[in-house]
């Protein structure tokens, strides 16, 4: 018995499906690193921020000053003295004025910590929590 | 002739098809892993935020019960941090161990729920009230004035403007609090060393301490502050001067609420050569004067003089006795208290209070030991105004606190030691003040623990 082979157009056709998936594939796959690195993005810069809350409230609530600061960390979360780091982490103390408008030690202090990556616009992770005198 | 085979026709097309579904199998695989990852990290984010939200509903409850110790919320409540953000925290609090309603001011939980994005996480801690113990032993809110050859061993404090008179002798650290406080420069024994904190010190004012105490002790919710002191329940008075005897038991009639010389003629001659302090017997310094006798309670005053032949026992060895000198923002002649007119049948520093909260000065004169703690800070008066002064002129030592709006140590070498061995302060392991104590503020004590955790 004689086989018979593929004609040009099968083949022709064939190769096109193919192309076309393959070319979806690929056009795929930054979608997919991208995703894959928003996710460890947002997962390192979340232990980032926490460590920058935990850095502050041992700063001791009475000395923890009022104002702002960033951090720069690398990608993996630890700190780094980078010009260009991976993440920076911003950190603000406001403390909230009592009902005569002063602010002193038995006023509520909001503590913000906003986590920037470097090429992405937007932070990938920010939390606010309050502080107070005694508190944890 | 050539003849197609119908089996084999198109194989290339379905070989493609197969292909594409492997591939697309993959794919959706790949994608599904990515998305999946994206959705895990983002719930862990949300987890991480829950936590924060949490704590910040417990340190909301610390803060608020420290503002108004009425205003503890035995029923949930729920706000959201940053407003609007749609992210939440619901606390309230309970009495700890039992649970239920947190009526007195003794230990309690505070259990708070942080909710981001459908994650919910919940803590709980112990907590209790804070008192002077751990604190300062020299605090001027507005003015400091440290002279003489005095010897203050503790913390030393102002929010405002420090003046160095003489030579004292400072064992501890001196503390400048917020942007107003300066003045002389100080130099601390080391390993004393001078510390600035961004936010000024906040004591609750006498008044404020007033209300805390009618509410711990009466169950009353009232804004008299001292003035509260002086008034009654129908026939029973909100205070215990009737409970105040000479050393033989007779009772001693407290006249207008002023104690002068009026008030000790009523009292026999102290006869007793010997006194029991904290188990241990002892020469009684006051014999031989006229000498009225004050136990665990809260006393009012409107007038305190205490000097010459005359004392006052301190009879605090059962429990915490409490002073209270009003009324609110009066004025007058300065309140003062004389060496050696003082006696305290207790060394616990905790037991004993003097809180003046009248614009009266309080002044201490001659050679004396104070067990306990000296408070003179209130207002505002109408004009907004804060107040309180306390002189110290005489060369006694006081175990425990001073803290004033205005404190002048300006002669003698007295000496202030705090905090005393029977402390109970940040960092003890004690329950907190005593039914009594004042307390400054509401925080951590103990036992952080997440509750349902994964």
């Amino acid at each position: 018995m004689r086989c018979r082979g593929l004609t040009l157009i099968e083949l022709l056709v064939a190769l096109l499906l193919v192309g076309v998936a393959l070319g979806a594939l690929v056009a795929l796959w930054p979608l997919g690193f991208s995703m894959t690195r928003r996710s460890q993005d947002i997962g390192v810069g979340y232990n980032v921020a926490r460590q920058e809350i935990e850095r502050a409230k041992n700063m001791g609530f009475l000395i923890l000053p009022e104002a702002t600061w960033t951090t720069a960390y690398d990608g993996l979360g630890n700190p780094t003295a980078s010009e260009s780091p991976h993440f920076t982490a911003t950190t603000s103390v406001e403390t909230i004025p009592d009902a005569d408008g002063e602010v002193h030690s038995r006023c509520l202090r909001v503590l913000h910590v906003e986590v920037d990556e470097r090429d992405v616009s937007g932070p990938v992770f920010e939390s606010t929590t309050y502080l107070a005198r005694g508190g944890i | 002739m050539r003849h197609r085979n119908p089996a084999r026709g198109g194989m290339a097309l379905v070989l493609a098809l197969v292909g594409i579904v492997i591939v697309s199998t993959l794919l959706a695989g790949a994608l599904m892993l990515s998305v999946s990852h994206m959705s895990l990290s983002s719930t862990n984010s949300s987890y991480a935020n829950a936590l924060n939200l949490a704590e910040a509903g417990v340190n909301w409850e610390f803060w608020k019960i420290s503002t108004d110790v009425t205003s503890a919320d035995n029923s949930p409540a729920t706000l959201e941090l940053p407003p609007g953000s749609g992210r939440s925290f619901e606390v309230h609090v309970e009495a700890y161990p039992d649970g239920g309603a947190w009526t007195t001011l003794g230990p309690f939980w505070v259990i708070s729920t942080g909710t981001v994005d459908g994650v919910s996480r919940t803590v709980r801690v112990v907590a209790r009230g804070y008192g002077l113990a751990g604190l300062y032993a020299l605090f001027g809110i507005d003015e400091l004035n440290v002279g003489g050859n005095a010897t203050i061993n503790g913390a030393i404090g102002t929010n405002g403007i420090v003046t160095v008179n003489g030579d004292p002798t400072l064992n501890g650290n001196f503390i400048y609090c917020g942007d107003g406080a300066g003045g002389e420069t100080v130099t601390p024994v080391p390993p004393g060393e001078v510390m600035y904190t961004p936010l000024p010190e906040s004591f609750p004012t006498v008044n404020e301490l007033a209300n805390e105490r009618a509410y711990e002790k009466y169950d009353v919710e009232t804004t008299l502050g001292v003035d509260f002191f002086a008034t009654s329940d129908g026939g029973a008075p909100y205070n215990d001067n009737a409970s105040i005897t000479d050393t033989y038991g007779n009772p001693i009639n407290i006249m207008n609420y002023r104690v002068n010389n009026q008030t000790f003629l009523q009292a026999e001659t102290d006869q007793q050569e010997t006194i029991v302090v904290d188990g241990v017997t002892v020469p009684n310094p006051l014999y031989g004067k006229r000498t009225i006798v004050l136990g665990p309670g809260d006393y009012y005053f409107e007038s305190f003089d205490v000097m010459g032949n005359n004392g006052i026992r301190i009879d605090d060895s059962a429990g915490v006795v409490n002073v209270w000198l009003g009324a609110a923002g009066a004025i007058g002649s300065a309140d003062i208290i004389d060496g050696g007119s003082m006696f305290f049948t207790s060394h616990e520093s905790s037991r004993f209070h003097l809180y003046q909260g009248s614009k009266r000065t309080l002044r201490l004169t001659g050679t004396m030991d104070i067990y306990g703690s000296i408070y003179a800070y209130n207002g505002p008066d109408s004009s907004g105004d804060y107040y309180g002064t306390i002189d110290i002129l005489g060369d006694g030592n006081i175990w425990g606190s001073v803290i004033g709006y205005d404190v002048n140590k300006t002669t003698g070498s007295a000496t202030i030691n705090f905090p005393s061995s029977g402390g109970t302060g940040p960092g003890g392991t004690g329950p907190g003040p005593a039914p009594g104590e004042p307390i400054f503020f509401f925080g951590f004590d103990q036992g952080w623990e997440e509750l349902n955790a994964l």
